[in-house]
């Protein structure tokens, strides 16, 4: 109560100081050092302001401590000389230090007028447009400047070269009324300004006069006559909404080729209260396991059993209604990763989807200003939802309705403010199709999302389209957790709203608005974390990898593999050569054996990929295949990753099948076959077909570097005995022995019946490593 | 022409390191891509396959539509396609 009362008074001090002033002087008589002492009062009301500021460093203490010693000079001068001139320069003092003030925010932001606004509208700082409203507020800011440099300079013409009357006419009247006038002009120019705001606004509070009817909505490929404006869309989300009500309430799935269809269905089901369920696999197997639930299937493509949106929109009239509906209690799923058999549901609520937009929206809505918007990703994904079609709607930038495929078509939009969500797999291939730097209006907006984007894919990406894409971290649980430009920081920085903190086991947990689990939600990504909370991505922590960003589950394949019912083990491994791509090696079982006993190798594999394709997208149907007696193991029966990786060193050949690999250290047997049309047997005895030496010693070598790692580089052959000879059709086990203070490798061929065929030594070359 | 149909197969098992598949068993008329009985290749094996088409016979895919499609449906929409805009 005492600080509002001192605040009272001194603000009032400060005002009428210029008509005090005069009076003293003019009316009441007083001698300019009895009037010095109210300059030495208000020297005293800035002291008191400092003493209490906690950081004595803070540009608001130091324009309090400014305030203090300028008013303290002029008055104690005023004292000291009886000078009617200094009381008058306190006009001056509060020009410079409010300059001061308001000069140094613009540099150490955030400016003074947009800390204002903010006291006002605390949503502000959050808010998806505080980036336009702090450019504003600069802007109004620097005009304060302008006026008091202008204002100081006239103070002090009045005080040094006018008499006390101009002085008190401009410094207590004048200077008050110019204020109140640029009060006033900001205040009109605001609401220009406002206007000039991108039209930002959350689906769920949009009202059929949002936008003006003519505002184009979404475009496609083909020119105007695919382009959709925001009449075009109210319409058919209202055909669309009365044909849901007609129906009975069940949850809709969703899987749509054309974005604009897609937005239409999905904003008609939250305005009937109905759920979505949101797809991108739509295999045949897949919609018949997650329509156990009882649901109906909405699509624009035939698809037995669904129902095409075509049908809604001829049997329904255009109401001309726009009912509204409660985010909070609208229910969305959508799958985790429809590349996966079993159906994941991620549930949302549509606040949430609409809050994580807004999260993303703080950061990059300049961005989408009047710009049009393409993505290389799947728009039933959450980033392709979020980030490409929901964000397009709610900045109003037109979206392009269907997916670009290729980089070439990039090009073709090179005069528009271009934003382009894609993913690491697409920007990989950029130099696939584009050879020189696209020569755009306006360099474009990329965003990376689904995957980390290395950093020479990355520059490439800023060489040939001019912009050095940002990452967004996250998952269809979480929705955006952090984002990133590896130009700047390989950091990931977290969105404001989420907190990320590290489990005990390494991995990321985080907490935002917009999980749906109230706990948060840890994700199985390791992170090394800074203590201002940005991070660094270290690896998954389980058995889940990304093939060309689409995340599978690899048990998941494995299990799927299984339920042929011809497999006794299997093992899934995800492979990086080229590009990235699913192994598979499969021990068959008796009914496996007996049913592909005729098979080629090429028709086996083709029976499983065809199995697969009812369930998984063609990225992750494994591309390489293994067929064993045994999986490779140790013998405590261990299998481990590298030696499943290994049987895949050397691309699969006729002249040897691997049946079999034990390895423990440097110790290894591997049985294998050699079939009769071997290219091994070529060459040498036409009559009498059996293993060259010279083959045996080149399989011990590779053998050896395939699963020992050892080098193909040999020195010395040291001795080898062949008793006898390997025929065709033979199985043999191969016992390679490898040390590695010696770099010598011992071999030994034995026979099905443990006879040995041949054995010896050889001296490799050290490794240079 | 099938000498051209060979080497598009040879190509096409070559860059997208196909296994356990000679170009013998390559049949002309059937859907490289997709599911079925073709050879079962993906979006990211055809951006690999449009790059070595340029490469090895000079002809680009420039635009995608569903044009481009078609040619890429089969070794014979392909080979039609390369001999048609090759230089000759």
């Amino acid at each position: 109560m005492k600080s509002v009362a001192g605040k009272i008074i001194f603000a009032a001090l400060s005002v009428l100081y210029p008509g005090l002033v005069f009076c003293g002087l003019y009316f009441w008589g007083l001698k300019p050092r009895v009037l010095s002492l109210a300059l030495l009062v208000l020297a005293l009301f800035h002291f008191i302001s400092y003493s209490k500021e906690n950081d004595k460093k803070s540009v608001s203490a130091i324009k309090g401590g400014l305030f203090f010693i300028l008013t303290l000079l002029c008055g104690s001068t005023a004292f000291a000389l009886d000078s009617t001139l200094f009381l008058m320069f306190y006009p001056v003092v509060i020009s410079v230090c409010l300059l001061f003030f308001f000069g140094t925010s613009l540099f150490f932001g955030p400016n003074i007028i947009f800390r204002f606004a903010c006291i006002g509208h605390k949503e502000l700082s959050k808010s998806a447009l505080r980036s336009y409203v702090e450019r504003y507020c600069a802007k109004v800011t620097k005009v304060w400047c302008i006026f008091f440099i202008i204002n100081g300079t006239i103070a002090t013409g009045t005080a040094i070269y006018g008499n006390e009357k101009i002085w008190t006419i401009y410094n207590g009247c004048i200077a008050y009324i110019l204020i109140g006038c640029l009060f006033a002009g900001e205040f009109m120019i605001r609401r220009i300004a406002e206007r000039n705001q991108p039209p930002y606004m959350y689906l769920s509070s949009f009202k059929r006069d949002s936008r003006s009817d003519d505002s184009i909505v979404a475009f496609g490929g083909n020119g105007e006559r695919d382009v959709k404006t925001w009449k075009d869309f109210t319409s058919d989300v209202s055909k669309l909404r009365q044909g849901f009500e007609k129906m009975e309430n069940k949850p809709w799935i969703l899987n749509f080729n054309d974005s604009y269809f897609f937005m239409v269905a999905f904003l008609a089901l939250m305005q009937s209260h109905r759920t979505a369920i949101i797809t991108a696999n739509r295999s045949n197997e897949f919609i018949k396991e997650i329509r156990k639930e009882d649901s109906f299937f909405l699509t624009d493509e035939e698809f037995n059993g669904a129902i095409l949106i075509d049908q809604f929109l001829k049997n329904n009239e255009d109401d001309g209604k726009w009912p509204t509906f409660n985010p909070s209690e609208s229910n969305v799923f959508l799958y985790t990763s429809g590349t996966t058999g079993t159906p994941k549901k991620s549930p949302k609520k549509f606040i949430q989807l609409e809050d994580e937009v807004n999260e993303y929206a703080s950061i990059y809505l300049e961005k989408y200003d009047k710009a049009v918007v393409i993505r290389t990703v799947n728009h039933h994904h959450i980033f392709g939802l979020t980030f490409s079609l929901m964000m397009s709607l709610m900045s109003a930038s037109p979206f392009r309705r269907t997916m670009v495929e290729f980089p070439t078509e990039i090009e073709s939009l090179k005069n528009n403010k271009l934003v382009i969500i894609a993913s690491p797999a697409f920007l990989k291939r950029l130099s696939g199709g584009i050879d020189k730097p696209i020569d755009f209006k306006q360099n474009p907006f990329i965003l990376s999302a689904g995957g980390v984007l290395p950093e020479d894919t990355a520059a490439n990406a800023e060489k040939l389209l001019g912009y050095w894409p940002s990452e967004i971290y996250g998952s269809t649980e979480t929705g955006c957790i952090a984002h990133r430009q590896s130009k700047i920081d390989v950091h990931y920085t977290p969105f404001p709203n989420n907190s990320v903190t590290l489990t005990d086991e390494g991995s990321l947990h985080v907490s935002s608005p917009y999980i749906y689990e109230k706990n948060g939600f840890t994700t199985a990504d390791l992170i090394k974390q800074e203590t201002d909370g940005r991070f660094v991505l270290l690896g998954r922590a389980d058995s889940i990898v990304k093939i060309e960003e689409k995340r599978i589950s690899l048990p998941e394949v494995e299990m799927r593999i299984r339920q042929t019912g011809f497999v006794q083990d299997v093992r899934v491994i995800a492979l990086s050569k080229k590009r990235q791509f699913l192994a598979v090696a499969i021990v068959l079982n008796k009914e496996g054996s007996e049913k592909f006993k005729e098979y080629t190798k090429l028709e086996i594999n083709q029976y499983f990929r065809e199995f697969l394709a009812n369930y998984l997208e063609m990225t992750v149907i494994p591309k390489k295949w293994r067929y064993l007696e045994e999986l490779p193991q140790d013998t405590q029966g261990k299998i481990k990753n590298n030696d499943i990786e290994a049987l895949f060193m050397y691309p699969d050949s006729t002249n040897k099948r691997i049946l079999q690999v034990k390895r423990d250290g440097n110790h290894a047997t591997i049985k294998f076959s050699i079939p009769q049309t071997s290219d091994y047997f070529n060459g040498h005895f036409e009559e009498f077909q059996l293993l060259p030496a010279v083959v045996q010693v080149e399989l011990t070598m590779k053998f050896a570097h395939q699963f020992l790692g050892t080098t193909l580089s040999l020195k010395k052959i040291l001795r080898t005995k062949f008793m006898k000879p390997i025929l065709p059709e033979a199985q043999v086990f191969l016992e390679l022995d490898f040390d590695s203070e010696t770099s010598k490798l011992s071999f030994q061929f034995l026979g099905n019946d443990n006879e040995i065929h041949s054995s010896g030594s050889i001296l490799l070359n050290e490794e240079t490593k | 022409m099938n000498e051209l149909k060979n080497k598009i197969k040879e190509v096409i098992i070559s860059v997208l390191e196909l296994e356990d598949i000679t170009p013998e068993d390559i049949d002309d008329e059937a859907p490289l891509f997709g599911k079925g009985k073709g050879l079962g290749l993906d979006s990211i094996d055809a951006l690999e396959l449009g790059l070595a088409i340029k490469d090895n016979f000079g002809v680009s895919f420039t635009a995608v539509n569903e044009e481009t499609r078609k040619h890429f449906a089969s070794i014979n929409a392909l080979a039609t396609y390369i001999s048609a805009n090759s230089e000759k």
